[in-house]
């Protein structure tokens, strides 16, 4: 009787064990996909600034045609490295978007472009918030997936991706004076 | 103030040094004549000499309350205003009797008693500030098997408390707290793990919008408020709100510009109230030159 007793109750202990580690699996996996619905968010948040920036900028920018013709749309469902190309070229478009601006003095120190400034940076700085926020789930997921004993139950789940930095990012910076 | 500024360094050092052990001895003697109350009443039945001791005790504890009102005075008129002015700038009001209102509570202490001291406001670097000592305490009743009520209370927090606006406005809080194992286990749902592993093994981070978390603690943030928490003497507590308003509390269990046992030289009160000072306008002025939070528009 007794052995039996044991034995149903390492069994329970394993099934209880099992159920855990899969619900873990699972909200870590939900996180990661909250994540990324959060960078979309900001993506989209940003790219909004950035056309507003280009509307006002138009009336004082008549002849910048190539750079208006940049309009980046995007859609929802994308790839991390569909985000990560959507990401870059709004940088390249909002670097070149800035570098026209120094050449107009009156739109630099028009309030309206001051407050879009304003909001595109705000636009950047929940961005990397959302990809920090993206990047830690994603750690937390691939470690439990990982993970032995957990591994065992992990299945077919594969590691997520992470937001990578760019390449001319990881380079040093060159200073010129 | 310009009165008592006539008094040297030495003059004073002597007030402080005489009021500090006058303080001291009518404390001593008020307990001693309440040890008397209890030998007289419960011991030895005296009800007519318990009475003398009970009157004796009143007659110290005023005393011994005046000479601490009279210390506090004297440090407030003559150290601590020059000490605000030259941390905190010209917009200055001081209360060392006044108590901060903390408000609808930002951190996890139960309390149902509020009592502070060292009541400051001003307008430091154009943003409006709050500051003071806080004790959080928490009273309860209890009645025992024979029906006798029992008055008890405990102290939850005592220490330093800022309240600064930061100009910006969030979609959700966010609360760092000193970490504790208690408090793991209630915010299992909404605590947030960020990258930086010692900031999560010192703070707990609570958030509606975990975004919101990341966005304001960025890795250089949070490697700032681990150095200034092991300056600052106790547990740090942050609270970012919505409407704004930023929240720290450091739980010293002390108070702000306290003799406490220093030899009462002046020079050093003053450094020593500075540095106490310091520790939170350095805080503030990070914040600022971060430019994560503090974009104030209006002019001061």
């Amino acid at each position: 009787m007794v052995p039996i007793i044991i034995i149903l109750a390492v069994v329970l202990a394993v099934a209880v064990w099992c159920v855990r580690t899969v619900n873990d699996f699972k909200k870590k996996e939900i996180r990661v996909q909250e994540g990324l619905s959060g960078v979309e968010v900001a993506l989209t948040k940003r790219y909004d600034m950035l056309t507003k920036m280009l509307d006002a900028a138009k009336g004082y920018m008549k002849h910048e045609n190539e750079l208006f013709e940049k309009v980046i749309e995007l859609r929802r469902g994308m790839s991390v490295a569909e985000l990560n190309d959507a990401q870059q070229q709004m940088d390249s478009l909002s670097g070149k978007l800035f570098a026209v601006a120094e050449g107009y003095p009156e739109l630099r120190s028009s309030e309206v472009f001051v407050e879009l400034q304003r909001g595109i940076r705000d636009a950047e700085e929940h961005l990397q918030a959302a990809r920090r926020l993206y990047n830690t789930s994603v750690t937390s997921y691939n470690t439990a997936i990982a993970m032995f004993p957990a591994k065992i139950l992990a299945g077919s789940r594969q590691p997520k991706e992470f937001f990578a930095a760019e390449e001319h990012k990881r380079e040093d910076v060159k200073m010129t004076f | 103030m310009e009165e008592n500024q006539a008094l040297t360094n030495e003059q004073l050092e002597s007030r402080l040094k005489s009021l500090r052990v006058k303080a001291a001895i009518t404390m001593i003697l008020t307990y001693a004549a309440v040890v008397g109350i209890i030998i007289m009443w419960f011991f030895m039945g005296n009800l007519v000499l318990g009475l003398v001791f009970l009157v004796i005790a009143m007659v110290f504890a005023y005393f011994s309350s005046k000479s601490s009102s009279t210390l506090k005075k004297l440090l407030s008129d003559n150290i601590i205003s020059s000490v605000l002015k030259e941390a905190l700038g010209n917009s200055v009001e001081y209360n060392p009797w006044g108590k901060l209102n903390p408000g609808s509570m930002a951190f996890p202490f139960d309390y149902n008693k509020v009592e502070g001291s060292d009541h400051i406001k001003a307008v430091y670097n154009g943003l409006n500030i709050e500051l003071g000592d806080i004790e959080l305490i928490y009273e309860a009743e209890t009645v025992d098997a024979d029906g006798n009520t029992e008055k008890n209370s405990i102290t939850n927090f005592k220490g330093q408390w800022l309240i600064c606006d930061f100009g910006k406005e969030l979609s959700g809080e966010v609360c760092l707290s000193a970490s504790d194992k208690k408090l793991r286990r209630q915010h299992k749902n909404d605590s947030v793990e960020m990258e930086n592993e010692n900031f999560n093994n010192r703070f707990l981070v609570t958030a509606n919008d975990a975004q919101e978390a990341y966005y304001i603690l960025t890795p250089h943030m949070m490697e700032y408020i681990l150095s200034m928490a092991d300056k600052s003497g106790g547990d740090v507590y942050m609270s970012f709100q919505r409407d704004g308003k930023l929240h720290v509390a450091v739980k010293t269990g002390r108070d702000f510009f306290e003799l406490g046992k220093s030899n009462a030289n002046v020079e050093g009160l003053r450094r020593k109230f500075l540095g106490e000072l310091r520790w939170f306008t350095d805080m503030i002025d990070t914040l600022r030159v971060e430019d994560a939070l503090y974009k104030k528009e209006t002019n001061v």
